[in-house]
């Protein structure tokens, strides 16, 4: 049996004030058919919409499931100027982020979901955007010089 | 013309040199490009739009219509319109004249001025006819405009920041900062706004004690107490939009990097302060645009705030309190100064001016000015007796017509303005939601009142939130109440040309012109003079316009109104509006999981409905047809390797998936089996085919949608949309797993022999795994899909397993097929290969008029007897009419001749429809095309001409499929 192993793009970004990190948190799941209150996140589920998360950890054990761990690549942005880029990025106000919040919305023009994480905000953008989004994320950093 | 040996906030310890024309000139840290050319004695800075008339500055700020010049700055920059009053001087700087040949001293284009009584307004859409505009188009368009664009591109970045806050103040003058004072003592998050780079807005030319103290003080103070609040100097509220948003444009002092000096911000705001005071208006006369006659407010600004006194011997005229203050200053400057106001008793400020040296004459006008190159004499008359002007030698000529609220703001958010005849004025009337006035915009000229509007504005921002004041307002002595104005809207002299748009070159015979034209309306005035249409959006010119359009026919200024207000207040580049979307960052772009094999295999990467994706693999020595041929030719000959991950993939799961999807797919979904994948067309309500697919039941509750590459976001929103709005009680949900998946094809006679070499736990068999068939399973050890589906034509096996471990798969699968000499094949020739089959690609061959029964497919509107979306547009007498295109192959009668795509195809020389794809066909050994046909289904054999661009050839109708049409191969 052939190895097929994984392809997983690893990068960091660092500005004054910021570090743009890739991470795999862990395996990522879309379910639907589980409630939870709207732009939360409760034990690693994240709101996507009425009925629908993306759960990270273990898959739900109800509900249609889908595995989509290898559909996101996850970046964590860290250090007190990530409110200044989601500022660049994003008209979603930084408060909005609060500890244990979430929001799919429009980001350097793309749909994704930024997540409060540890103090900072962690996107999760579909694989095939990835590279073009670290794009833009490496033009934006500069800014912070 | 000179700088004053004191004065002003320049730093005169900090000299900046900078060109103009080529001449070497010099000016300090702190002043404006125009500044330093009135410094200079610089007179003429430009030339007019239309009559190339020699041109000064008029004025020192937004409002400035002449100053306009092309810059270059050391790093590289270029403004090819630059406004030289709001640009701050940089050492290094070379600024030069914009609209004249060779200079703007000497400009030949000058002559046309000779001509202007052959050229009124209007007067190209009534000259330029016959025989027809296009003779004189390109001629126009080269004279027409100011500055020139450079060709090179621009390579700045430029910076956008979102925000929202509880109130934004516009204007940093006493009224926006006693509003912000209030508004942040209470715990409000304030912005606070202001196009300078210094707070104080008037306070900054005009002296006054507040609270006890020097205004200047106050300010100070006021700053260091704004807690927590937003400061943006130098940042011009741009664009108010709807609910509170707003544009703003950010001067950056400094920018690194290369990121451009201008930063937009896109505001929200549950409160807004409009203190953004008011622009003075010129006098309109005889002469009114000759360099040397300023705006007074402007020639006050450059002496207070640069040093710079603009004349020597100055005339100043007004019909209104402000411009006295531009008197008495220039004469304690030490002009000499006279002042003519149209006003019969001027009252108490006269008298002060008097003690100054100015001489005030009473109830007298200007007439007429002279002087080449610049002012030498001004004729003031007596209102009564126009005809016995006094000439009077002055080398700068100041005027004030009152002052003309800038509600600009106001306006474009919707607001409505009225007329307030005693301050001859336009006043915002009503305030939008959320929207609060402070200071001279309301119309007061008293900076007790601002001052106390200011503080009531941000104390009402504050209750509306919850919140009170609980500070003291500031407090200003009064002042003496100004004596009113005396409308002076133009002098009533035959035949003397009296400018009312600068910028525009539209005078008050042309606003008379178009009144006897019957152009009554502002808007219509507007558009035929192009009054207020300039850079400057009539900041000067607007309110002259209406009132001399209001006495030419013979109504009130209120009964004549005025136009909407459309943002942007000032030009703002459209690199600041695009901001980071340029370059590779204009658009998103996907990337397929093996986008750096493609790269290492030679691919020709090109974007394909936001995919890049391989176009083919080009090899040394091979031009891209030869690439194409070769791969499409392999994929038959022995085997081919596709990477179709792009391919969409929505998971639909639920109770109620099969019977949503058979209300939604033109084709029977319901009874697939599961295991089973079908070809599907889903259509629009218009019966219109939106997309093709294969559609998989991957269990009796669970189907899996392969949609087009770019259309997988479309036909999701799709399905959501119809299930939200239609099919609420349909039990199902949708999940796109697209980007999860890796999807590779191997396509050929020999795919099977590859597969075999496959560590998998899938039966590969034909009986377990037909044509049109999937098994789910491990392949190497990892979960996956392997399914029978074909867009070649060959007997194909797509396999499908998660995305991170797609590029092992890739190589893997070029691995095993190298005996059997695997050839990976991209886009294009994918597109050969089903064009040999006559398989549609949804937007080539077809477009947003064609409906199945166009495609052939007709089977499930005879046979599906439940509803589906579009049916009913099947039915309509044009969807059953026999003439309708058909979708058909076309073989040229030179086989080596591909016709192009949108080739028509004609009989007697009417177009009976047109060619959708063509293309060399390897297999074939010869051009083949698809089309969509009159009737085409009905006409094979026949024989058509093919017409594009004036070159014929001949073809002949065939059925689509060119290459094997029992579908042999498929399971060769």
């Amino acid at each position: 049996m052939a190895d097929l192993a994984r392809t997983d793009l690893t990068t960091t970004i660092t500005a004054p004030g910021l570090t743009i990190a890739t991470t795999t948190p862990g395996r990522l799941f879309l379910a639907s058919g589980i409630t939870i209150a709207p732009n939360t996140i409760d034990a690693g589920r994240h709101w996507l919409a009425p009925d629908r998360v993306l759960a990270l950890g273990e898959p739900p054990p109800a509900g249609f499931v889908s595995d989509v761990t290898d559909g996101f690549v996850v970046l964590d942005l860290t250090g007190p100027a990530w409110p200044t880029l989601l500022s660049m990025a994003s008209t979603l106000s930084p408060t909005a982020l609060a500890e244990g919040h979430c929001a799919q919305t429009v980001f350097a023009g793309l749909t994704l979901l930024l997540a409060a994480h540890q103090g900072g905000m962690r996107i999760f953008v579909e694989r095939p955007l990835a590279a073009w989004l670290l794009d833009w994320l490496t033009q934006a950093a500069t800014s912070l010089a | 013309m000179k700088r004053l040996p004191g004065g002003g906030r320049i730093d005169r310890t900090r000299t900046l040199d900078f060109t103009w024309d080529g001449r070497k000139l010099s000016g300090f840290q702190g002043d404006t490009l125009a500044s330093a050319l009135l410094a200079n004695r610089i007179r003429i800075v430009g030339r007019s739009f239309k009559y190339h008339r020699p041109r000064g500055l008029y004025g020192a700020w937004t409002e400035e219509p002449n100053g306009i010049v092309d810059l270059a700055w050391p790093d590289g920059r270029h403004d090819p319109n630059a406004r030289s009053t709001l640009v701050p001087l940089e050492a290094g700087m070379a600024a030069s004249g914009v609209n004249a040949w060779p200079n703007i001293r000497h400009d030949a284009l000058g002559l046309i001025d000779l001509f202007h009584r052959f050229l009124p307004a209007g007067f190209y859409y009534k000259t330029f006819k016959s025989p027809s505009w296009e003779t004189f188009e390109s001629r126009i368009r080269q004279m027409a405009g100011l500055g020139t664009l450079r060709p090179d591109a621009d390579l700045l970045h430029y910076d956008t920041r979102h925000a929202e806050t509880d109130l934004l103040v516009v204007g940093a003058g006493p009224a926006g900062l006693a509003a912000a004072r209030a508004a942040t003592s209470a715990g409000l998050r304030v912005m606070l706004a202001d196009d300078r780079a210094a707070w104080g807005g008037s306070l900054l030319w005009q002296p006054h004690d507040i609270d006890s103290a020097p205004a200047t003080d106050w300010v100070a103070q006021t700053l260091a107490g704004l807690d927590g609040a937003t400061l943006l100097p130098r940042t011009t509220v741009f664009g108010a939009y709807d609910h509170n948003a707003f544009g703003l444009l950010e001067q950056r002092r400094t920018a690194a990097n290369s990121w451009a000096a201008e930063r937009v911000w896109m505001v929200r705001a549950k409160h807004v302060v409009l203190a953004t005071g008011a622009i003075e208006r010129p006098l309109v006369f005889p002469g009114n645009d000759r360099p040397g006659v300023m705006s007074a407010a402007a020639v006050l600004q450059y002496l207070r705030e640069y040093g710079v006194c603009a004349g020597h011997e100055v005339v100043v005229a007004t019909n209104n309190d402000t411009a006295y203050a531009t008197a008495v200053a220039l004469a304690e400057a030490g002009a000499i100064v006279s002042l003519a106001d149209a006003r019969p008793d001027p009252g108490p400020v006269a008298l002060t001016a008097q003690s100054h040296g100015v001489r005030v004459r009473p109830a007298t006008i200007p007439v007429a000015t002279g002087g080449h190159h610049g002012l030498r004499w001004v004729d003031l008359a007596p209102r009564s007796a126009l005809g016995t002007p006094e000439r009077v030698r002055a080398d700068l000529l100041a005027i004030s017509g009152g002052l003309s609220p800038a509600v600009h703001l106001h306006s474009q958010a919707g607001g409505k303005l009225r007329w307030d005849e005693p301050l001859a004025a336009f006043l915002p009337d009503a305030a939008r939601p959320g929207q609060f006035f402070a200071g001279a915009i309301t119309g007061t000229p008293s900076l007790a009142a601002a001052l106390a509007q200011g503080h009531a504005a941000g104390a009402a921002a504050a209750h509306a939130l919850g919140r009170t004041v609980t500070l003291a307002a500031p407090r200003t002595p009064d002042a003496v109440a100004p004596t009113p104005i005396t409308p002076l809207w133009f002098v009533d002299v035959p035949d003397r040309r009296q400018w009312i748009d600068l910028q525009n070159d539209v005078t008050l015979k042309d606003v008379a012109l178009a009144a006897q034209e019957n152009y009554a309306s502002v808007e219509h005035l507007k558009r035929y003079t192009t009054l207020g249409m300039a850079n400057d959006q009539g900041k000067t010119s607007n309110v002259n316009g209406l009132a001399a359009l209001a006495a030419f026919t013979g109504r009130a200024i209120a009964d004549v109104g005025t136009t909407t207000f459309r943002p942007p207040f000032i030009p703002v580049s459209l690199g600041a509006l695009a901001g980071l979307r340029h370059g590779k960052l204009f658009s998103p772009v996907r990337h397929l999981p093996s986008h750096a094999d493609h790269l290492a295999n030679g691919a020709v990467m090109r974007e394909y409905g936001g995919w890049l994706r391989p176009a083919c693999y080009q090899r040394i020595g091979e031009t891209v047809a030869d690439a194409i041929t070769r791969e499409a030719a392999a994929a038959r000959a022995s085997a081919g390797l596709f990477d179709g991950s792009s391919l969409g993939k929505i998971e639909v799961a639920g109770p109620d998936a099969a019977a949503f999807l058979n209300l939604m797919y033109y084709n029977e979904v319901a009874n697939l089996k599961p295991g089973r994948i079908r070809y599907c067309l889903l259509l629009r309500e218009t019966g219109v085919v939106y997309d093709d697919g294969v559609v998989a039941r991957l269990a009796p509750d669970r189907y899996l949608l392969s949609p087009s590459s770019s259309h997988t976001a479309g036909v999701l929103a799709m399905l959501r949309a119809w299930h939200q709005t239609d099919f609420p009680h349909l039990k199902l949900a949708f999940h796109d797993t697209t980007a999860a998946w890796a999807t590779y094809a191997v396509s050929g006679p020999r795919s099977r022999d590859i597969l075999a070499k496959l560590t998998t736990d899938i039966d590969l068999s034909d009986d377990a795994l037909p044509h049109m068939a999937f098994s789910e399973g491990r392949i190497e050890g990892l979960p996956g899909r392997i399914a029978r589906v074909s867009f070649t034509g060959e007997r194909s096996y797509e396999l499908t397993i998660p995305a991170a471990h797609g590029p092992a798969l890739w190589r893997h699968l070029l691995a095993l097929g190298a005996a059997d000499d695997v050839t990976l094949y991209g886009i294009e020739s994918l597109s050969v290969l089903r064009a040999e089959k006559g398989f549609i690609l949804i937007g080539t061959d077809t477009d947003g008029m064609t409906l199945p029964v166009d495609l052939g497919v007709t089977a499930p509107l005879r046979n599906k007897h439940l509803d589906f979306v579009g049916k009913r547009s099947l039915l309509t007498p044009d969807a059953l009419r026999p003439d309708r295109r058909h979708f058909v192959g076309l073989l040229p009668e030179d086989p080596s001749f591909v016709p192009a795509v949108g080739s028509h195809a004609r009989v007697d020389g009417r177009s009976h429809g047109w060619i959708t794809s063509s293309c060399h066909s390897p297999a074939l050994g010869r051009s083949i095309a698809l089309g969509m046909i009159e009737a085409g289904r009905a006409r094979l054999g026949e024989t058509v001409e093919i017409f594009h661009l004036g070159h014929i050839s001949r073809a002949t109708l065939t059925a689509p499929c060119h290459l094997d049409p029992q579908g042999a191969r498929l399971h060769g």
